[in-house]
């Protein structure tokens, strides 16, 4: 299975994948995934990163040859898609209250 | 409330610019992530899966309605428009940047507020009673002598690089809301037979890996003494507190390896050895805190808690939030009100900006400006004459912060777990949500009676369940979520560390398994009987042929 | 080398370390492990000691050489971690325990942003890692000019000192 190679940007800490460019991008889609005989280049690219700054705690990910790249881990999808609770709460409180009058059943 | 003078302000002024200089220096390059992280961590700012999370602290669980208001201009500011009431009584915002974290605490200097040492292998934010000045029961203001220590451990030059965290805890109350023996140093305020004001001090309990019950280490300490007895111990652990192992480098390790007795001797030697003058805490000085945090007077209004009765008898939906989350105030006609953050279905602890503006109006209008934050992720209003309650529960609701369920089963104490933090091994809050969502039916919860559920995301044990009277932890078993199943935890009053049950559940199971030994106490108990009484008396078998018996 | 003093400016640096005693004379400014120190060395000979160090790392045990201690030259703590705080203990213990009043010395893996507590727990003197400047240590050092505690020889209570005086922060 191939890997790609994920960090955190230094200055907010989103998360980022290594890109075909070179480059750093918050898109799991763009993460360049390699071949495991390469992941040893892979991992000098992070290191290279964390030495300039640009990005923290870079590290390979084990991925299905898929488009876009699945990790079975699911600590992985949660950092690439955002919390399973959903990343804000989108319903205002009076919009919930409207939705489910409180005091549920007996109410 | 503690009044910020002008040696405070001068403090955290200089922190903020020390903070914004070494933010600026690591953007630069001049520092390297291991020589920053533990500056921002004794910052309260931690890397988290998806980016930095910057922890507040809420010194012993108080807030004004003014800091309240700051940490909703936050939550719309700086990060998407919410934060999370944590499991000791801070609040945690979920979306930070770290090149804007230092205008972040800035703004909330403005308002005394700061988050210094919630974070590193420091003496963190001080925890107390939430019901602190305004509990029936209780001896002493806890807040004053919770404010001494907050003082005294801040920035201390000799304990800012421990072998570990380091966590203290303080009530005032025979009935324990701060759960003090679960922290790394809890003091109980005691009289001696003289009538002397003092502590009984607990010292090396926790959670975590190896939860344990502190001992007593001392059942006297004189107040003044209180600062020359830390000091002791912190050194004590300073000096011989394990490093070589993360896992065994808390307090409790050191305390369980030497014996608790042999733990108090070598403390109560090195304390001889201080300076009584060089740490004793002077009597004026209590004063003057105890002045700062005396509540304005409050007019006993027993009228008003007779008229209130009458209220709750023609109003169905008001009896019982009454009676779950409202406590007796020490003054007649007042109560203390919980404000819950756990809606059916929410997120414990969560508050949108919305929310918190509306609770700090309310809190203007009826608790003399005070908020408490709990342990169990809830507010409190402290100071809140009966009268007023109808009115302040037609604004909760309003605001869905009314929901009837302290202290029972949707109550749920949860982490953030899998979903925020880059420590989890599996995720809490779904959990808690679905718990939450099957005992919706808010009248078969006040039947349940009280149930403290409780669930952390990995063995670091944030969301406290080894004192869940039924706890859940969340494991990765070959990548797959599991949760173990713990009963007979307590954490609220008394303080027992839970028994796992047997084998561990996936996610959908967890939620039948804590439907299943909620309807087998309900099968078991005896009239009057609550879940942890019928659960001390049949033990855990029943439970454990409800759980298994059919798999 | 570089040597800071508890104010932040640069020191004529004194003292040479040496593995042991060959080559030495008393009266040279060396400083030595403790073994060398309880081998080669009279504690009651405190002309000798008045010119010689002692380096401790974090394991070692202060009242091993409690003898020599008051009368040494020079005692340095090395820390082996910046996160292994142990050293900022000794030195309390050894201001406060032992009476010892010539020069502390922090050297090994300390960062500038931890001045400020190293003076106020008693050292005297800093030895700046090659990766720091002196001038980090300065600016770290007047980064506060309030403290909550006392310093570490300063005898008044906390609150006392707290509320009605402001501790002068680099004052020993």
């Amino acid at each position: 299975m191939p890997f790609i190679l994920s960090a955190n940007r230094l200055r907010d800490g989103a998360v980022v994948y290594f890109a075909q460019d070179n480059s750093w991008s918050e898109r799991i889609e763009d993460a360049a995934a390699v071949p495991e005989d390469r992941v040893g280049k892979l991992e000098e690219a992070g290191l290279d990163a964390e030495a300039r700054n640009h990005v923290v705690g870079s590290y390979a990910i084990e991925v299905a040859a898929s488009c876009p790249p699945y990790s079975t881990r699911l600590r992985e999808r949660i950092r690439s898609h955002g919390p399973t609770v959903g990343d804000r709460q989108t319903r205002t409180a009076v919009e919930d209250h409207q939705s489910r009058p409180m005091g549920g059943p007996e109410g | 409330m503690y009044v910020y003078d002008s040696l405070d302000k001068t403090l955290l002024n200089q922190r903020v610019a020390e903070f914004r200089d070494q933010v600026q220096r690591r953007l630069d390059g001049d520092l390297t992530e291991d020589q920053f992280k533990p500056l921002r961590l004794m910052n309260g700012l931690y890397l988290q899966l998806h980016a930095y999370m910057l922890r507040v602290a809420i010194p012993y669980g108080t807030l004004s309605s003014d800091q309240m208001r700051k940490l909703a201009y936050v939550a719309k500011t700086y990060d998407r428009g919410y934060g999370h009431f944590t499991t000791r009584q801070n609040i945690q915002f979920n979306w930070i940047e770290l090149s804007t974290a230092p205008d972040l605490l800035y703004d909330l200097s403005e308002v005394d507020l700061h988050a210094i040492q919630t974070s590193g292998n420091c003496i963190r934010n001080v925890t107390a009673d939430p019901y602190a000045g305004a509990a029936a029961d209780e001896l002493d203001d806890p807040r004053i002598w919770s404010e001494v220590i907050r003082q005294w451990s801040t920035l201390h030059p000799e304990f800012s690089f421990l072998p570990r965290k380091f966590k203290i805890a303080v009530t005032g109350s025979e009935a324990d809301r701060a759960a003090i023996k679960f922290h790394d140093i809890g003091l109980k305020i005691v009289r001696n037979n003289e009538g002397v004001l003092g502590f009984a001090v607990y010292v090396g309990g926790g959670q975590g890996r190896t939860p344990i019950v502190a001992p007593l280490i001392k059942a006297f300490l004189p107040a003044p003494d209180l600062l020359r007895y830390l000091d002791a111990v912190l050194r004590v652990y300073n000096r011989h507190g394990r490093r070589d192992n993360i896992y065994k480098a808390r307090i409790k390790i050191l305390v369980d390896s030497m014996g608790a007795d042999s733990f108090a001797a070598e403390v109560a030697s090195e304390f001889n050895r201080l300076d009584p003058k060089l740490l004793s805490v002077r009597d004026d000085d209590v004063s003057r805190l105890r002045d700062m945090f005396a509540q304005p007077y409050l007019r006993p209004d027993p009228d008003s808690s007779s008229s209130f009765e009458d209220l709750v008898k023609k109003s169905p939906r008001l009896g019982p939030w009454f009676k779950s989350n409202a406590h007796p105030h020490k003054t007649p006609g007042y109560s203390i009100v919980t404000i819950s953050l756990k809606p059916i279905g929410g997120i414990p602890g969560d508050a949108t900006a919305e929310q918190m503006f509306g609770i700090a109006d309310l809190a203007d209008r009826f608790s003399l400006g005070e908020i408490r934050v709990t342990y169990t992720q809830n507010l409190i209003l402290p100071h809140v004459r009966q009268a007023d309650l109808f009115v302040l529960w037609q604004e909760l609701e309003r605001l869905n912060l009314a929901t009837p369920n302290v202290g029972l089963a949707s109550d749920i104490i949860a982490c953030p777990g899998l979903d925020y933090c880059s420590l989890a091994n599996a995720r809490s809050i779904p959990i808690s949500q679905r718990i939450s969502e099957r005992f919706a039916n808010l009248n078969a919860q006040h039947d349940v009676g009280p149930l403290d559920i409780r669930i952390s995301g990995c063995i670091n044990a944030c969301g406290h369940h080894h004192a869940g009277h039924i706890g859940i932890l969340g494991v990765d078993k070959k990548g797959e979520e599991r949760y173990q199943l713990t009963l007979g935890g307590q954490g609220n009053g008394e303080s027992a560390v839970g028994k796992i049950v047997g084998p561990g559940f996936d996610e959908d199971g967890i939620v039948d398994a804590v439907e299943t030994v909620v309807s087998t106490y309900l099968s078991l108990r005896t009239e009057g009987e609550v879940f942890s009484q019928t659960l001390a008396r049949t033990g855990q078998d029943p439970f454990k042929e409800r759980l298994y018996d059919n798999r | 080398m570089t040597i800071v003093n508890a104010s932040g400016d640069v020191v004529e640096q004194g003292w040479t370390t040496v593995e042991s005693l060959e080559g030495y004379g008393p009266h040279h400014g060396i400083i030595v492990s403790p073994a060398v120190l309880l081998d080669s060395f009279d504690e009651a000979d405190h002309v000798s000691l008045s010119h010689t160090g002692v380096r401790l790392s974090v394991e070692d045990d202060v009242s091993e050489i409690a003898a020599y201690v008051p009368h040494l030259g020079l005692i340095e703590l090395v820390f082996a971690q910046f996160k292994d705080g142990r050293p900022y203990s000794t030195a309390l213990t050894l201001r406060r325990d032992y009476k010892f009043t010539h020069e502390l010395r922090a050297s090994g893996d300390v960062l500038p942003d931890q001045a400020i507590f190293l003076i106020r727990s008693g050292f005297s003197s800093v030895d700046v890692p090659d990766q720091f400047t002196a001038q980090e240590f300065k600016k770290s050092l007047m980064a506060y000019s309030v403290a909550y505690q006392s310093a570490h020889d300063s005898h008044v209570s906390l609150i006392d000192d707290l509320r009605r005086s402001t501790p002068d922060v680099a004052a020993e």
